[in-house]
């Protein structure tokens, strides 16, 4: 199935293929998303969909196809620069949220801008600034082990917005959370991401939280079986 | 934050890191310690020949310098060997130069002892060895005139008429350079080979301690943008401190190592504390490069991670050790046979050493293709889930299996070779020896030989030994400025049954010099060992070295 490049989309994938020895986790995936949209990728468990993250996002290279962020083509980029790219352009919320457990919130928070060559005082206020948008305002000083996994994850979240990316990338980010800090946790995400006009693609096997989003995409034995945008 | 940061940071907080780091320290640490005394022991035996160098010379460079007359004799006392050197200044010339140690030059009946003799006389009847050193004790002998602290010579002041006609000619008792031993030089690379190649791989190892705590620092690291070359400095840096400190701690261990090696003898003497002090740049290279080495160890270690963030294609299986692995060891064993032939015929080392480095490496490649195939039994043959997990274990990352284990391969299987290829290496490089191990034999008056000769023989006959004795030429070879010493002087038949030299494919019927050692480039000269003519060899005059032998200045 190939969606046709109407307008420009923030991040594009084009004949995505991506194998493991005979195995094809993707087999030949199309996908936009368009800037500020947030979309779920959902499907059984083997089916492609942490791979395609991975792919989209510079983690892993695919073995056939294109990946463009604003129209730029980056899968053909360096580590080095892809390194760079995610620095800039890309966030990350894992289920296992991720933090360097030796750093405090706020210097988990400013990494990525310190590791972009920023100043340590503009990281690290810029970092108070989000943790306090994300009510963690308290807990700057903690290290990841003094909190609960949801402070950890909205920490990872503070994380990922900081630099203010293009797209922000999710992997069951929902997964080790009881209900309730699943769903206050991903709107945490939803509203500090609609702000910052950032593009959000989430992995997830809640059905919920797949539902709540506008855009769901179905992806089963590595190929797209349904692409569905809100009206 | 920059590198050093984090991974302070990083060991105040992380107490299995901190252990790891203080383990890798330790290994350093005694790792430099014992490459920094290796590496000093050929300086060591040089230093310790350039000290008694003095007491070798027996020739002078040009004869219309000399200004003294010389005899060297070998004593003996319960075993212990006596150096026993008898001077006579030569009338109208300058007073000769004197080298450190050597506080005066004796006159007639005078007589400096080194310390160790001194104390030795004074503990014994005069009639059992004081009367051997007639004279009046002018002086002592210092250290630095002395091949060790113990070693027992005498410096014996005689009139001229006295000495032997074996007495040389020569300009003063002035020390010469001497060549760092070759045999030393080989050993301590075989040494350093079989030290530093397990070393680093157990250091390696010891680095994976941490390695899950670690890598999942790094792929946090990575997804918020670290670059591969700021992980592998935050890991240098995390590694930078441990072998760093460990090296520190390595060099400053030198000292009581170095102290303790003084008393462990050498070619029969002990050592001066101080000869085993390393030339400053080559123990900041030691202190450098060993961390240097425990460093690139552990970034390789971590590459994986390093270059796949969250080490996503980890997850899947690997492809198994290919059968071409196995052709690792006769590569080795060809490139270390080739290099023994080639040390054989040449002297050089290098080839033996890589040789070696390769034969050690080779265990690596075929290592895991080993641990691979083992884990393929098990998985056929299990009969109870301990050993079907164990083979699929070794069967599915046969390298890692290998790595975690091979430290300890390495440290046997090179312990194991270095301790049989030693007595090799000791045979082949006879060290100031030309005679093989099987031939005994004495020097004496040159007018008394044939007539020992004749007895020795009738006895051997009588005896029902077919061991034969015979006679072999003795004439002094040197160089224009002093340096050299005896040869023997045998035919070719002779020179391929009684030498360690390899004569056999190039000795004709001409003349031809054949030494243990490298000979110097300069122009040698030869003259009879009871004195007499000097003549200089012509040049393009045939000769062939033996490596892995020892320095100039010994038997050729």
């Amino acid at each position: 199935m190939t969606h046709p490049l109407t307008a420009q989309p923030m991040l594009a994938g084009r004949g995505l293929i991506k194998r493991y020895g005979t195995e094809h986790a993707l087999a030949g995936v199309d996908i936009d998303v368009a800037a500020g949209e947030a979309t779920a990728i959902v499907g059984p468990s083997g089916s492609g969909k942490t791979s395609l993250l991975h792919v989209l996002a510079g983690i892993l290279a695919p073995d056939a196809g294109q990946v463009f962020l604003a129209g730029q083509r980056i899968d053909q980029l360096s580590e080095t620069k892809r390194s760079q790219l995610r620095q800039r352009e890309f966030g990350f919320v894992f289920q296992s949220g991720l933090l360097v457990d030796e750093l405090t919130a706020e210097e988990n928070v400013a990494l990525p801008t310190l590791l972009g060559g920023g100043r340590k005082a503009d990281a690290l206020r810029g970092a108070r600034e989000w943790l306090g948008r994300l009510g963690l305002g308290g807990f700057a000083s903690r290290r990841p082990g003094e909190l609960s996994g949801g402070e950890a994850q909205r920490v990872a979240i503070a994380r990922a917005l900081s630099h203010r990316p293009k797209v922000i990338f999710a992997d069951e980010p929902t997964g080790a959370l009881d209900t309730k800090t699943g769903r206050d946790t991903m709107d945490a995400l939803l509203v500090t991401a609609r702000e910052t006009g950032a593009a959000v693609l989430i992995v997830t096997h809640d059905r919920e939280l797949a539902d709540s989003l506008p855009r769901i995409v179905s992806i089963r034995d590595g190929l797209i079986t349904s692409g569905v945008r809100a009206a | 934050m920059n590198p050093f940061q984090l991974a302070m940071r990083v060991l105040r907080i992380d107490r299995r890191t901190r252990t790891s780091a203080i383990l890798t320290g330790l290994g350093v640490a005694v790792a430099t310690a014992l490459v920094s005394l290796l590496v000093s022991l050929p300086f060591a035996t040089q230093e310790r020949a350039e000290r008694s160098a003095w007491q070798q010379r027996m020739s002078s460079g040009d004869p219309g310098q000399a200004n003294v007359l010389l005899a060297k004799s070998l004593d003996y006392f319960n075993g212990a060997e006596i150096t026993k050197i008898d001077v006579a200044a030569l009338p109208g010339k300058p007073r000769p130069a004197l080298p450190p140690g050597i506080p005066r030059l004796p006159g007639p009946n005078e007589v400096l002892l080194s310390p160790a003799l001194s104390a030795l006389i004074k503990d014994n009847p005069e009639a059992r060895l004081g009367d051997r050193f007639p004279g009046l004790g002018v002086g002592t002998l210092g250290e630095d005139a002395l091949s060790a602290p113990d070693q027992l010579v005498a410096l014996v002041g005689q009139h001229r008429g006295v000495l032997p006609a074996t007495a040389v000619e020569s300009s003063g008792l002035t020390a010469a350079h001497a060549d760092v031993d070759d045999l030393l030089a080989l050993l301590t690379g075989v040494g350093i080979v079989v030290l530093l190649v397990p070393s680093l791989v157990l250091v390696a190892s010891a680095s994976r301690l941490t390695a899950a705590r670690r890598e999942r620092r790094l792929a946090a690291l990575r997804l918020a943008g670290a670059t591969p070359s700021q992980v592998v400095n935050s890991v240098a840096a995390e590694t930078t401190l441990a072998a760093g400190a460990g090296a520190l701690l390595g060099m400053a261990l030198g000292w009581p190592s170095h102290a303790l090696a003084s008393y462990v003898p050498w070619d029969g003497w002990t050592w001066q504390p101080g000869d085993f002090a390393l030339p400053g740049w080559l123990a900041l290279l030691i202190a450098i490069a060993i961390p240097a080495l425990v460093v690139l160890a552990a970034v390789l270690g971590l590459r994986r991670v390093v270059f796949a963030p969250l080490g996503a294609a980890a997850a899947h299986r690997g492809k198994l050790p290919k059968v071409w692995r196995l052709l690792a060891i006769p590569i080795a064993a060809v490139v270390f046979a080739y290099g023994l032939a080639e040390a054989e015929e040449t002297g050089s080392l290098a080839m033996v050493l890589g040789g070696l480095a390769l034969v050690v490496l080779s265990a690596s490649v075929v290592g895991p293709l080993v641990t691979s195939a083992i884990g393929g039994l098990f998985v056929r043959a299990w009969r109870k889930p301990a050993m079907l997990l164990a083979g699929r274990r070794l069967r599915d990352d046969p390298k890692a299996a290998y790595r975690a284990s091979a430290g300890v391969v390495l440290a046997v299987f090179t312990g194991s070779m270095a301790l049989t290829l030693m007595s090799s290496f000791e045979s082949m490089s006879g060290s100031t020896e030309p005679y093989r191990d099987s031939v005994l034999h004495t020097s004496v008056e040159g007018g008394q030989a044939k007539e020992i000769v004749r007895r020795t023989n009738d006895k051997l006959a009588r005896y029902g030994q077919p061991a034969e004795a015979g006679t072999a030429g003795e004439v002094l070879l040197s160089t224009s400025d002093g340096a050299g010493g005896s040869a023997v002087v045998l035919d070719c038949a002779s020179a391929a049954l009684l030498t360690r030299l390899a004569t056999a494919r190039s000795c004709a019927q001409q003349p031809g010099v054949w030494s243990s050692v490298p000979l110097p480039g300069r122009s040698l000269t030869v003259e009879p060992i009871a004195g007499g003519e000097r003549t200089a060899l012509p040049a393009g005059t045939p000769g062939a070295r033996r490596g892995l032998g020892s320095r100039w200045g010994g038997h050729h």
